[in-house]
């Protein structure tokens, strides 16, 4: 399959079912609810190093939110209801209890829970004030600036960690472009984040290594300076590739992403120098979600 | 919908907590007019006070002067109940589900002991609105009251869960010995407002009289949980009462009791 110019890879992405959450934070103004979003979504890029993979999903107007003021959501992805729980608890706690004039609420229902304000309210010392409004219930904790407003639970999901795909091309700077292309594109798509920095990865990982205490390592077949070197992937004229992984809520959800930042990638093919769009898998032996790229583009 | 008409206006208190949509549900018109009532201490039955008109609508109204009729409504657990006219004591007692509309004026006790649920009332609400069975150590621990009119004394006294609408004035001791839960005043309450209370909100737009000296006073707030509740409120087609949710001056209270409740009043 060949899209305005770029080979695209008879190949799938291999993704995995996660725990996935969303949280709807607000503020005074939408600068300070984003600057609480990048806070506690911050180091979240991948569930290995990090215990949890976390991104901004969208911005929220205040139509959107429980208290009418600006927010943004974010989505959390564990590989466990237990794992989800306690990065809820840490970042919440330490990233949007911290930012002045927020508050924090549940983003989606899900079919199990946890807790958020329930976490959290042992730091009103004993000034905390449980406050149940319609079908809601919320922990009121004072703060210097305030009341710290957080729902008392939040909704937990089954969802899909890992969608993924690479773009291949002939310098550092065109792919960047396409790359950048791609995210932009794929942040318009709801219910997904990109969790790495920009949504872009370069330091695409194969599993294990030669040293016994590192679970995974470069993955040298896809690095253009190793390419004459290694049983490279690569052509000749590659000098450039970077990586865009995908976490949803839903597998259409991923798919509708892919196919979206695939697209974009690939739109003036012929001046950005990109060549080759392909994806990561496992043989398809250990995640249960496959993404065929030509079923996605069809 | 099942329309139940009072003949006549009962010499004594007619209690007819039995006449709740789930009871009725499925029964003809002749069967609803054995089903037993108690007049005083007498034993009768609907047809002896009740005109019956039955649709298969699972809807119920009563129509009439309804001033000696107790309990309406009591231990309902869905449906939607109408009456027309003033009711009498104990509207909604017991009430766990559904909705109770009032096209009138409310008695002693109503929403006592209520758990779930909607009740509406178009007048006024007499005294002990929300409260507790006699003896009992909690009220009202669920649903939403709402009175366009104003309460009696004691509205939301003991009050565990839930929330109280009073569009217009409370009388005294409003929220006394409330345990959580909330209350909005569209006008002001009367004297101890919030006594003994431990938790919960009071929020008296229209002021309290007389705050006691056991609330400290924690200065004007402008509350994040407000814009939540004006929300709610809108929700509930009360506009201009959640327009009024601003900045507002925070009591803390009751000392006398340890607690961490508040008694809201304009700045």
């Amino acid at each position: 399959m060949n899209l305005a110019g770029v080979a695209i890879d008879d190949t799938f992405a291999e993704a995995f079912g996660m725990r996935a959450t969303r949280l709807a934070i607000t503020a005074e103004t939408m600068d300070w609810a984003r600057i609480a979003a990048a806070s506690m979504t911050g180091f979240a890029t991948s569930v290995i190093g990090c215990g949890v993979e976390a991104g901004i999903e969208r911005e929220l107007a205040p139509a959107d939110t429980p208290d009418g003021r600006p927010g943004i959501a974010v989505l959390l992805f564990a590989v466990s209801r237990d794992a989800l729980a306690k990065a809820v608890r840490d970042r919440v706690g330490q990233c949007v209890l911290t930012c002045t004039g927020t508050a924090c609420y549940a983003g989606l229902a899900g079919d199990a829970q946890v807790p958020l304000g329930r976490a959290l309210r042992y730091f009103g010392d004993g000034y905390q004030s449980a406050k149940r409004i319609g079908e809601r219930r919320y922990w009121r904790i004072p703060v210097m600036d305030g009341e710290f407003v957080c729902e008392d639970f939040a909704g937990v999901q089954r969802a899909v960690g890992g969608g993924n795909f690479l773009m291949l091309g002939r310098s550092r700077a065109s792919v960047l472009a396409a790359a950048e292309r791609a995210v932009a594109a794929m942040r318009h798509v709801p219910e997904v984040i990109m969790p790495f920095p920009g949504g872009l990865v370069r330091s695409g990982s194969k599993v294990g290594s030669r040293y016994k205490f590192l679970p995974a390592s470069t993955n040298d077949p896809f690095c253009p300076t190793l390419k004459g070197a290694v049983e490279t992937a690569l052509e000749p004229d590659v000098a450039s590739v970077l990586e865009i992984v995908i976490d949803g809520l839903t597998e259409a959800a991923v798919g509708a992403a892919m196919a979206a930042g695939i697209r974009a990638a690939c739109a003036d093919a012929a001046q950005n120098g990109l060549t080759r769009i392909t994806a990561g898998n496992y043989g398809g032996k250990l995640g249960p979600f496959h993404f065929h790229l030509h079923e996605l583009l069809q | 919908m099942t329309r139940l008409v009072l003949k006549a206006e009962p010499p004594v208190r007619l209690a007819v907590d039995g006449l709740i949509p789930e009871r009725l549900a499925g029964l003809s018109p002749a069967e609803i007019e054995r089903l037993p009532l108690a007049l005083g201490n007498r034993r009768q039955c609907v047809a002896d006070w009740f005109r019956i008109e039955a649709t298969d609508d699972a809807a119920v109204e009563i129509e009439g002067d309804c001033r000696r009729l107790d309990k309406i409504g009591g231990g309902m657990g869905g449906g939607t109940l109408h009456i027309r006219g003033d009711v009498g004591a104990y509207l909604g007692i017991g009430l766990s589900g559904g909705t109770i509309a009032v096209a009138g004026a409310a008695g002693y006790g109503a929403a006592t002991d209520m758990r779930g649920g909607t009740l509406r009332i178009s007048g006024d609400a007499g005294d002990a609105l929300g409260g507790a069975l006699p003896g009992a150590l909690g009220g009202m621990r669920g649903g939403t009251v709402l009175v366009a009119g104003r309460a009696g004394a004691e509205t939301g006294r003991r009050l565990r869960r839930g929330l109280v609408i009073v569009g217009g004035d409370a009388g005294a001791a409003c929220g006394a010995e409330m345990v959580a839960g909330t209350i909005v005043i569209g006008g002001g309450t009367g004297t101890l407002a919030g006594a003994a209370m431990r938790r919960g909100s009071i929020i008296a737009l229209g002021g309290a009289l007389r705050v006691g000296a056991t609330f400290a006073d924690c200065g004007v707030h402008d509350l994040i949980f407000l814009r939540l509740l004006a929300r709610h409120l809108t929700a509930l087609g009360l506009g201009s009462l959640a327009a009024r949710l601003g900045p507002l001056r925070r009591w803390m209270g009751d000392a006398a009791v340890g607690g961490t409740g508040e008694l809201l009043v304009p700045a």
